[in-house]
């Protein structure tokens, strides 16, 4: 009666199992963003409460170091501690990386926050060179003494010139920094922080471009005085056709060496920012000229000088890098083998921009990058997760001396890969998909198969004990648990007085079971069978058909099972012939304990 | 209680565990639902079945179960193929 409340409980359980599943199956049961994709203003509530949640706490934190890292960066820098200004860089760095992931982690999309962020990765770049620039500066300095000291006048206008590149470039940094700081100040203030650092900053710079323009001033006033004492133009003059270029423009260096062999042409060394651009052939007359192409040179002040024969030095002449305008177009992104392609081309006003790098973002995260061919075009087929995705390609690039700009941005729905992959000729295409499929079906058969040939570890069944006929049986508590009365029970190894014929004349008629659990044991023994206790009279006669002791022990199993399914006493004629079968047996066997 | 009314309690209730922590974490994914069961019915078997006989009610469960490792092992592929394609 207990098998009902079980089973109605175990079937509720699996119809509610099944039940839920089945609504799931049939139509979703619980919203998720995924399931309900919504339209163009979906969004999901639970994230929207818990992003806006934690924004402003993750966010102010991050903004305030960061307005008030460079600060202290630059104050560094300013008193020429470098060690320290070594630590805040870093330090610097580290914070605005936090800001950077946080910013696509939260994916804000925030116009102003974006600003910020863009104008705090220019404040980190701009600050880095400073610190190079001011630490390289530093090192003229002492490049400067030593070679005064020895007399060196050729270094000495080395490293003078080439602290007049450094010069320029400290103050083209300091522009750049001063266009940042609108948009940093502003943030700062929106957000109601302290702008105080920020702004002590820009003083603190303007002093160091102050200093290094008075120390250069002095150092080249000096040159001119000291190096080459009394001569109003150099024997090596310098002249640049066009002061303001701008991206691919060509910057036409022309110069004369005064003295030169005319027997032999000379070669002038040309350096463009203090790094040499090249040796030039001088011209009978001894003019040259060099066409520099301006391509991967940053935006601002460029310094030129020739130098000849290690020891004769033109001036320094400038020329000056515009930023040139930018235009991204990005193509309609294709799909097409569960990847999208991306095409474009970027131009610099009417000019292809070649060998740039393009960067397509995906949601804001950077989904892969492109680089421009010669004729400014760019593709790249891109791996994107399923679903919807807001891409645009993007342009930014420090080495060419061209403003940031992105394309336009196109929203595009990647599919779920197919789950019927079998069904695609990708399997059939790939080897490889075949390959997994067929290795992991068969070692799932090889294991399934397994599973049901397994035996389970085999357990030694207990030997049967065997007494000698006449020996009195050691009758353990076990023995006496397994032995059953007389109806018939099994019965355990033990047998009394079996063997003999005595022994078995003496074996009442109550005891049949004992007489065939002693002969059953026997024979078990004797065909080395592991579960003797399970045969029936039946089998045990079946078993001894290839024995000699056939037709005795099935003339005792008949016997037995008449009389032990009779359910009447055992008459006293019939116990002589059972006990003679029973030993007639055992004697054919050997005795039980053979 | 017979072990077969246990054996079924038990199963039943491995899988409303599993499908109300699935409800719970928002996700049910009958893939994961089903290797669960299996791993349940694995060893719910193996605690119910005897050494030396093998109840009628378990005579087939051996070959549901290895139907189920078979098509666990299909699952498997199918997930490294899912992988491999991303």
């Amino acid at each position: 009666m207990r098998r009902l409340p079980a089973l109605l409980v175990s079937g509720t359980l699996i119809l509610a199992c099944l039940l839920l599943i089945g609504m799931q199956a049939g139509s979703p049961l619980l919203y998720s963003p995924r399931s309900d994709p919504g339209g163009g203003d979906h969004s999901n509530p639970a994230a929207f409460d818990r992003v806006r949640g934690d924004r402003a706490a993750q966010l102010l934190p991050l903004i305030s170091d960061l307005m008030d890292s460079p600060g202290s960066l630059v104050l560094n820098i300013r008193s020429g501690d470098f060690e320290y200004a070594a630590r805040d860089l870093e330090n610097y760095r580290k914070v605005s990386r936090n800001l950077d992931s946080l910013v696509i982690n939260l994916d804000m999309t925030e116009g102003e926050l974006l600003e910020f962020r863009k104008a705090n990765q220019q404040n980190l770049a701009i600050l880095t060179e400073l610190f190079n620039g001011t630490g390289r500066w530093n090192e003229l300095q002492t490049l400067e003494i030593r070679y005064r000291d020895s007399g060196d006048s050729q270094m000495l206008t080395t490293i003078t010139y080439e602290g007049e590149a450094l010069r320029r470039r400290i103050q083209d940094l300091y522009r750049d920094y001063l266009e940042q700081d609108q948009v940093m100040r502003g943030t700062g203030e929106k957000f109601g922080l302290d702008t105080s650092g920020y702004a002590q900053s820009v003083v603190d710079f303007r002093e160091i471009v102050s200093r290094i323009d008075r120390e250069q001033h002095e150092k080249m006033t000096t040159l001119q005085t000291t190096v080459t004492p009394g001569m109003d133009t150099y024997r090596l003059t310098l002249g640049i056709e066009r002061q303001r270029v701008s991206y691919l423009d060509a910057v036409n260096i022309e110069g004369l060496l005064w003295e030169h062999r005319k027997d032999r042409p000379d070669e002038v060394d040309l350096f463009i920012d203090s790094r040499k651009a090249g040796s030039i052939p001088t011209k009978p007359d001894g003019s040259f000229s060099y066409s520099h192409l301006v391509e991967h040179d940053r935006a601002g002040t460029h310094t030129v000088f020739a130098v000849y024969s290690g020891s004769v030095f033109s001036e320094i002449r400038t020329f000056f890098v515009e930023t040139s305008e930018t235009s991204l177009e990005l193509k309609p992104p294709s799909l097409h083998d569960g990847r999208a392609g991306f095409e474009g081309v970027l131009l610099a006003g009417s000019i292809p921009v070649r060998f740039a790098p393009i960067e397509i973002l995906a949601e804001g995260k950077r989904a892969g990058t492109a680089h421009t061919g010669e004729d400014g075009k760019f593709s790249v087929d891109l791996k994107l997760s399923p679903g919807d995705h807001k891409v645009y390609a993007f342009f930014s690039a420090d080495t060419f001396p061209l403003a940031p700009s992105e394309s336009a941005t196109f929203e595009i729905f990647v599919p779920e890969p197919s789950p019927d992959i079998a069904g695609e000729d990708g399997l059939l295409a790939n080897p490889l998909y075949g390959a997994i499929i067929a290795i992991s079906l068969c070692a799932s058969c090889i294991g399934a198969f397994l599973y049901l040939r397994r035996q389970r570890p085999k357990i030694t069944p207990p030997g049967p004990v065997f007494h000698l006929p006449g020996e009195r049986a050691a009758m353990s508590a076990d023995d006496e648990e397994l032995r059953l009365s007389d109806d018939g029970g099994p019965v355990a190894g033990v047998v009394q007085a079996a063997g003999e014929a005595d022994a078995v004349d003496t074996v009442p008629v109550g005891d049949l079971s004992c007489l065939f659990s002693a002969l059953r044991l026997a024979v078990g023994r004797h065909l080395a069978f592991l579960y003797p206790l399970s045969l029936t009279p039946r089998e045990l006669c079946a078993m001894c058909r290839e024995l000699p002791i056939r037709a005795a022990v099935c003339r005792f199993t008949k016997i037995y099972e008449q009389a032990q399914y009779r359910g009447a006493p055992v008459p006293d004629d019939e116990r002589d012939m059972i006990a003679g079968a029973a030993r007639s047996a055992i004697e054919g066997l050997g005795g039980v304990d053979h | 209680m017979m072990k077969k009314h246990l054996a079924i309690s038990a199963l039943a209730g491995w899988i409303l565990l599993v499908t109300g922590f699935m409800i719970l974490a928002r996700t049910l994914d009958l893939e994961i639902f089903f290797v669960l069961w299996l791993i349940g019915i694995l060893v719910i078997v193996e605690l119910v079945s005897d050494h030396a006989a093998t109840p009628r009610y378990l005579r087939y469960q051996r070959l549901v179960i290895a139907s189920g490792v078979i098509l666990f092992g299909a699952i498997v592929a199918r997930k490294i193929l899912e992988i491999l394609a991303r």
